[in-house]
């Protein structure tokens, strides 16, 4: 009997190593992300990265959600850890890592995985260092004008598609004593950002700002002076939320309450809005009204329409002390690979899904939210045709971009003229382009 | 218990025996702060990014503070929150502490009452002024539609007093607290002086101000000093209602270090920043120090 049990201990430690041996097979990468809703992160694991995981058995990936992943990703990678797969929050941070040799450089999966036939050209771009590919960005976003729908009707306003048109809205919410713009930057304060990103680019033009990212002409132009002295008319006048006191008080909820309730007109605001607005409106959150979306009319003459500011959310990397990157470029691939696919996540998710892909209407299914099928394959026209804004959180330098929102308060209060708000960031961003900190600009 | 006393006497002879138990927080400390704490001076004194190499830049970082005005806005929002916190939450809290020493019965029903905004945490005390103070919402705005438009402010948006307003939502969840630690030590006083002083004819504020703060004048200055420091190193309430904001108005050196850190990558000066902090800091605790050398009852 002894013999026997033996021989069946040894079968079974034999069964075990093998079956140990397959399970070492399987590479387990690890990812952080800084999803922060529930329903996204639940989504992105049980859609995303579990869709992945089927089709690539031999690949297991961890997702972590971190509330503030620049700063654990930043700890972690200083000191020489961090995840296989590294997002970070927009090409400017992915920048910081490249200049630290923290991110491993991508060409070669781009060319083995043919990357340049699946992702905008412009996207590819924005992860080009020195020539080196070493990141893709991701949750393509651009500003867009959100507006009451319901109160449009019944005031009869039509959507503004000029500035003219959206300035005489503006005055007569005003005067009847509805909010033209609930803006506010309580529980954002780098929400001043998406204004000034906003009027640089709508007065000004992208050209000028891109000529200026470049460092081919200073921030001090006249054009940028007045698309700042603009901005600040606005706030003066009230159109932002009654006055600068209330501005500096509302956060991102009262903001659109007030927008659903038809104490407020419009919004300017980023498109990820779109994927949380439908919160506010219609029944379920106790309104009778309903929302939706124009391009931000151009400010100037001149500056061609329909203009979209755009910037991403974040990118996404290898690391360069990975010990899978092979298995993480697999992964990457698969968030670009098929265009229907990722078209299904934007028709389940929103905006916040929205990869840099050149999608097309087909694309999406038959039955997608009317108001996001048009934001998605508006935007992919206006920005394969060339003409699209820069938002300052993606193609400006850290301190600048800081500069850029911290600074405008004082223009706000009447401490910095707009000139000289705009003397000191040109003083900031030319110190960063000596440091070779200017994110890459599409060609 | 001979056995016992054998083993004691052994250690009392052995001088590496208490360092032996004293080893592994040592061992935390220098990990965790000492370590750190001397990396922080190193790189004060580097242009660093927070990531990768640092190039040593000597002491640009310091000269660099001088003519920095958000430094300058946000150290004297320092000592205006210091002179704010060594005021009004000290007084309030001697007064009821004071007042609370006198009541026989229900006093733990005020204890309770007053030290609990304490124990919230700070982001739902926030929460909760954000919402009393909410422009079109809150109290002010009630107010106003009520007819009585006074305090109809902008709290958290006002350059003007958005750091008051701040420091009023701070003090609200930290001098209950003052109160239970001044009670205690009210408590600790020898009945008789009162008898004594009642007896002589003293008020209750003779009483006060010549038995009572010279009775706890310990707890009362070892707590005005942890609040100088503290006022150096406050962070939290500022952070969550106006991360600094409006115009800088707001901003301490503990908001500003952070976000040069993180937001800024220029983790480099954001050192020399808490460099100075941890001077300043140094220097208060060291004055105390002193002033108990030269004999100050404190």
């Amino acid at each position: 009997m002894l013999p026997k049990r033996l021989l069946m201990l040894m079968s079974v430690a034999v069964v075990l190593a093998c079956c140990g041996q397959i399970a070492s097979a399987q590479v387990t990468l690890t990812l952080w992300s800084e999803l922060t809703m529930d329903v996204h992160r639940d989504y992105y694991v049980n859609e995303v990265v579990a869709g992945f995981e089927r089709e690539n058995p031999d690949i297991k990936i961890e997702v972590s959600f971190k509330e503030d992943l620049n700063q654990a990703l930043r700890t972690a990678m200083q000191a020489g850890a961090g995840p296989d797969i590294v997002y970070t929050p927009g090409p400017s941070f992915a920048l910081e890592y490249v200049l630290a040799d923290m991110l491993l450089p991508l060409d070669h999966y781009a060319e083995l995985m043919n990357w340049s036939e699946k992702i905008s050209g412009w996207a590819l771009d924005l992860g080009r260092v020195d020539g080196k590919l070493y990141s893709l960005p991701l949750e393509l976003e651009a500003m867009v004008l959100f507006y009451n729908k319901t109160l449009f009707e019944e005031m009869g306003w039509a959507p503004p598609q000029t500035l003219e048109e959206m300035e005489a809205i503006a005055e007569a919410a005003f005067e009847m004593g509805i909010i033209p713009f609930a803006h506010g930057n309580n529980d954002w304060r780098p929400a001043n950002e998406w204004h000034v990103g906003v009027f640089l680019n709508h007065y000004a033009g992208p050209k000028a700002v891109k000529a200026a990212l470049k460092g081919e002409k200073p921030w001090t132009d006249e054009e940028f002076v007045e698309a700042i002295a603009m901005l600040n008319e606005y706030m003066q006048r009230g159109w932002f939320s009654q006055g600068v006191g209330n501005y500096y008080s509302l956060r991102g909820e009262d903001r659109w309450s007030m927008l659903a309730s038809g104490e407020a007109a419009m919004i300017i605001e980023g498109s990820w809005a779109m994927s949380s607005a439908g919160e506010y409106f219609g029944p379920k959150a106790g309104t009778d009204t309903e929302w939706d979306w124009v391009p931000v009319p151009v400010f100037r003459e001149g500056v061609e329409a329909p203009l979209y500011t755009i910037g991403m959310g974040s990118t996404i990397s290898i690391n360069a002390r990975s010990p899978y990157p092979d298995e993480a470029a697999k992964f990457i691939d698969y968030l670009f690979a098929d265009r229907q696919r990722a078209a299904r996540w934007i028709y389940d998710q929103g905006a916040i899904f929205n990869n840099p892909l050149p999608f097309e209407p087909t694309d999406f299914p038959a039955d997608m939210e009317e108001r996001w099928a048009r934001f998605v394959s508006d935007l992919a026209a206006a920005v394969s045709g060339g003409n699209y804004g820069y938002t300052t959180w993606t193609f400006w330098p850290p301190r600048s971009d800081v500069y850029i929102y911290e600074g405008i308060e004082s223009v706000w209060s009447g401490e910095l003229s707009p000139n000289d708000y705009l003397a000191n960031l040109d003083a900031i961003f030319r110190e960063e382009i000596a440091d070779g900190k200017i994110p890459p600009i599409p060609d | 218990m001979k056995n016992c006393r054998f083993k004691l006497g052994v250690s009392r002879s052995n001088p590496l025996i208490p360092w032996l138990f004293l080893s592994p927080l040592l061992i935390v400390n220098i990990l965790v702060i000492l370590g750190p704490g001397v990396g922080s001076v190193y790189f004060a004194l580097t242009k660093w990014s927070g990531l990768g190499a640092a190039e040593f830049i000597g002491l640009a970082n310091f000269a660099r503070m001088l003519e920095d005005p958000v430094y300058h806005k946000a150290l004297t929002n320092n000592v205006k929150w210091t002179i704010i916190f060594l005021t009004v939450p000290i007084a309030m809290s001697l007064v009821a502490a004071y007042l609370l020493s006198a009541v026989k019965k229900g006093q733990l029903v005020f204890r309770l009452a007053f030290f609990l905004p304490y124990v919230l945490p700070s982001v739902v005390n926030a929460h909760i002024w954000q919402t009393l103070f909410h422009p079109f919402r809150g109290i002010g705005a009630q107010l106003r539609k009520a007819g009585y438009p006074f305090l109809d402010l902008k709290f958290f948006g006002d350059t003007n007093i958005v750091l008051y307003s701040i420091a009023f939502v701070d003090n609200w969840h930290w001098w209950g607290f003052l109160v239970v630690v001044f009670l205690a030590a009210m408590q600790g006083i020898d009945p008789s002086l009162y008898e004594a002083a009642r007896i002589d004819g003293a008020n209750r504020f003779a009483q006060f101000r010549y038995i009572t703060i010279p009775g706890i004048r310990p707890t009362l200055v070892f707590m005005m000093l942890m609040t100088t420091i503290w006022s150096f190193l406050v962070f939290d309430y500022i952070y969550i209602l106006t991360q600094g904001g409006p115009a800088n108005a707001s901003e301490v050196l503990g908001t500003y270090a952070y976000k040069l850190a993180f937001t800024r990558f220029e983790a480099g000066y954001a050192a020399a920043v808490g460099v100075t902090m941890s001077i300043i800091t140094g220097m208060i605790v060291s004055l105390f120090l002193y002033l108990r050398r030269r004999g100050w009852e404190i």
